[in-house]
């Protein structure tokens, strides 16, 4: 007899990032590092579950973005290249290391790692990781749903209700169209939630998404159950909020996994530690150190030498890890379920390049909180949202506060003096692409004409991803986001020019289209306010 | 007439995992394909990675967005239960109801209470102002009287010895949330994942209730 529930979310996401106008980018690598040692690992841990008849439940929110990369038929191929030297590189490590047998070991580990990486994504899945998620939600163990189009911070895009809007409905048709059905559950990007927007939510067809813990103990009623049942937004779409504890457990510097001494240490890799010119080929443009992947090191402690890793030791300790996870939830299942009048349903989301990418034996451990969750012994029950609707139809009734999971728990970090530039511009091109859709309702528009309004609003979602302005305050990649945001928005201004003045160049467009290639069946008119008012 | 039998041959044995197996075999094989469409540019059209990144470059050295001066606005953003964001641009504006402007008199902007503004007796006072000394800029604004209010709306203008304001540009009405910040001590905290040029942005939340930072989730 199970006393209570856990919810696992993973959310996936990267930045639209696909240069084809260049012959290789450099940021095109956060997609292949995360293929790498994020989601093909989370699939070996899926169908390794699923060998073994493990019963379990997982949620995977896949953005539009990372699925529309995902499909890309030249970052697919760009990635086996990427693949390709990572594995010519392990194998010349292989050599390197002859006469230090500890890290040797560790390089045919990398070499094999990437070897089998290689085979699972070229031979068994033939370049669509896609068709790996499908089939597990096809076996019912994996809950897939989505997120908004470019991931746009919703609280600071709703100066206008159709820009959030069409970020919401682009992103749920867009999961749709390239996973065959509709998504029930939505992650807002960074948790970020107003009051009003369950009303968007289910005009989409939504019935749950997801808020930090204070979206719900700051709600506009006192939860009676916390967090640890959800609330109905007063118009049938229901909130979740992140449980504190579980939280606490995977990103907390003091009570956390992921900086246990024996796991493998991020912050030092071949690609800074060995002599230039061996390493050069293997580094940006030959001549900038970048992390290659291949690292020898375990966490060891602050302030000490680093020791070598051990591959096998820091799975013992994933698998501790895992163990007492799975304890402290039936410990704090047995505590609540005593006191509340429905099983509690412990909702614990982290974004999924945690497990891999940050933390390398994130996969393990959360394969083995699965299987020790599906033990009899233990009274935890994984569960997926959708499900837990089935078996829980009625809650309490009660707006969620705005909030997001950010730094402080609000908007403060997408907006601030790093990046509060972007949104004058944001702002107005939207209105300016609403104008020319309302301006353009009745009139007969040509194929031409209608491919650039198209892209006018593809520029527009692209402008206004999360990523940019969360890139210029976390100050790692900021040239890059101005970029990104520059680019995007002066494709706008151009685009909206060309087609204000009726002089559209097909050369020009036909070079947008191919570089901004998201999105395929985005449609300008979705940008009338009118229209959208008359659906409702 | 006979017809064959529906059942399956009872000469072929399947195991359940055999079963299961063959099921998962179809489904991934053969179910429905839903292509990811590409906009289909002009056939016409080979543009070599050179040629698209020069028509990219021209496109964002003439149309890289700038400040215009010929929009008067006042936008309201919500930040925190503590803050607001204002940008404005009311650079060549007259007044919207007063026709003189003593340049003398200060450019402020007035945010409202929307609450206390919308009720017909009230002894608090519904407003504060914030002095600017730009037409065209942006800034947080602090809110003073926060109590349970969390619905503002501002003006912008010039503001006379009398405390009467000269309104050049009205805002949206905006909605701040109601609760506390939480105080970030992630830089005492931060110990395993530092940020990296490199880092996958993604990679960063922060956990809110310990603000504590492991995991490149907010070393912020």
């Amino acid at each position: 007899m199970k006393n209570g529930f856990l919810s696992i979310i993973l959310h996936a996401h990267l930045p639209y990032v696909r240069h084809p106008e260049h012959e290789s980018f450099f940021e095109e690598n956060w997609l292949f590092e995360a293929i790498t040692e994020c989601y093909i690992p989370l699939i070996g841990t899926l169908d390794r579950l699923q060998k073994d008849g493990v019963d379990y439940r997982l949620t995977l929110s896949l953005s539009p973005p990372l699925i529309a990369m995902l499909r890309d038929d030249l970052l697919q191929s760009r990635y086996l290249k990427y693949l390709h030297k990572l594995l010519e590189l392990s194998e010349k490590e292989i050599i390197r290391t002859q006469k230090q047998p500890e890290f040797q070991k560790l390089a045919r580990l990398y070499r094999r790692f990437f070897q089998n990486t290689l085979d699972t994504y070229q031979n068994q899945y033939d370049c669509d990781l896609l068709t790996a998620f499908k089939k597990h939600h096809a076996a019912g163990s994996l809950e897939l749903i989505t997120c908004a189009a470019t991931h746009g911070f919703l609280p600071l895009l709703n100066v206008s209700e159709t820009a959030v809007r069409n970020q919401i409905n682009i992103g749920v048709k867009t999961f749709a169209a390239n996973l065959g059905f509709a998504p029930t559950g939505f992650w807002l990007p960074e948790c970020a939630y107003y009051p009003g927007l369950e009303a968007l939510l289910a005009e989409a067809g939504i019935n749950y998404f997801f808020v930090d813990t204070h979206g719900i103990m700051d709600a506009s009623e006192p939860p009676r159950n916390g967090v640890y049942a959800p609330l109905d937004c007063g118009n049938g779409v229901v909130a979740f909020a992140r449980d504190p504890e579980s939280s606490r457990q995977v990103w907390s510097s003091h009570e956390g996994y992921p900086g246990d001494f024996d796991y493998r240490e991020y912050y030092k890799d071949i690609g800074f530690d060995l002599d230039f010119d061996y390493i050069a080929p293997y580094i940006l443009d030959g001549e900038i150190r970048i992390n290659t992947g291949i690292k020898y090191y375990r966490v060891t402690g602050q302030d000490l030498p680093k020791e070598s890793y051990n591959p096998k030791k820091a799975q013992a300790k994933a698998r501790q890890h895992a163990q007492d996870f799975i304890n402290k939830r039936q410990q704090q299942i047995d505590a609540l379920s005593a006191n509340m009048d429905r099983l509690p349903i412990i909702i614990a989301p982290y974004d999924a390049e945690l497990f891999g990418h940050w933390w390398f034996e994130g996969p393990h451990w959360l394969e083995w909180v699965l299987r020790l969750a599906s033990e009899p012994a233990n009274k935890v029950q994984t569960i997926s949202c959708s499900d837990y609707l089935k078996l829980q139809t009625s809650h309490q009734v009660a707006t969620p506060s705005a909030s997001t999971w950010g730094d402080q728990g609000y908007s403060s970090y997408w907006i601030n003096e790093t990046n509060d530039w972007i949104y004058p511009f944001l702002h107005q091109a939207e209105a300016e692409m609403e104008k020319l859709a309302s301006d353009l309702q009745g009139l007969t528009v040509s194929p031409l004409q209608t491919r650039a309004l198209n892209q006018a609003a593809r520029s527009i979602l692209l402008a206004q991803a999360s990523d940019w302005p969360f890139i210029m305050k976390a100050g790692t990649t900021i040239d890059y986001a101005n970029k990104r945001i520059t680019d995007h928005l002066a494709r706008f201004n151009y685009l909206h020019d060309c087609i204000r003045k009726n002089r559209i160049n097909e050369r020009y467009l036909t070079a947008l289209e191919i570089m901004d290639n998201i999105f395929p069946d985005l449609d300008f008119r979705d940008y009338n306010p009118a229209n959208t008012q008359r659906q409702k | 007439m006979t017809f064959s039998h529906s059942r399956y041959n009872p000469e072929i044995k399947l195991s359940p995992e055999e079963m299961f197996e063959i099921s998962q075999e179809i489904n991934q094989e053969f179910a429905p394909n839903f292509s990811l469409k590409k906009p289909e540019p002009a056939a016409q059209y080979t543009l070599s990675p050179k040629e698209m990144l020069d028509i990219s470059e021209e496109i964002r050295l003439d149309f890289a967005p700038k400040a215009s001066n010929n929009t008067q606005e006042l936008v309201l953003l919500p930040v925190d239960p503590d803050h607001l964001y204002a940008y404005w641009n009311v650079a060549d504006c007259q007044p919207i109801t007063t026709p003189e402007i003593d340049s003398g008199n200060q450019l402020t902007l007035r945010v409202y209470s929307e609450a206390n503004k919308n009720r017909a007796i009230t002894k608090a006072k519904s407003w504060f102002d914030v002095a600017l000394d730009s037409v065209q800029a942006q800034q947080k604004v602090f809110l003073p009287i926060r109590a349970d209010e969390t619905t503002y709306s501002a003006t912008i203008g010039s503001r006379y010895p009398d405390n009467s304001l000269a309104p050049f540009a009205h805002s949206n009405i905006t909605q701040v949330p109601l609760g506390k910040l939480f105080p970030n001590q992630a830089k005492d905290n931060e110990i395993v994942f530092k940020p990296m040029p490199q880092l996958i942005p993604a990679s960063r939340k922060i956990s809110i209730c310990t603000n504590n930072s492991t995991s490149g989730q907010g070393n912020n």
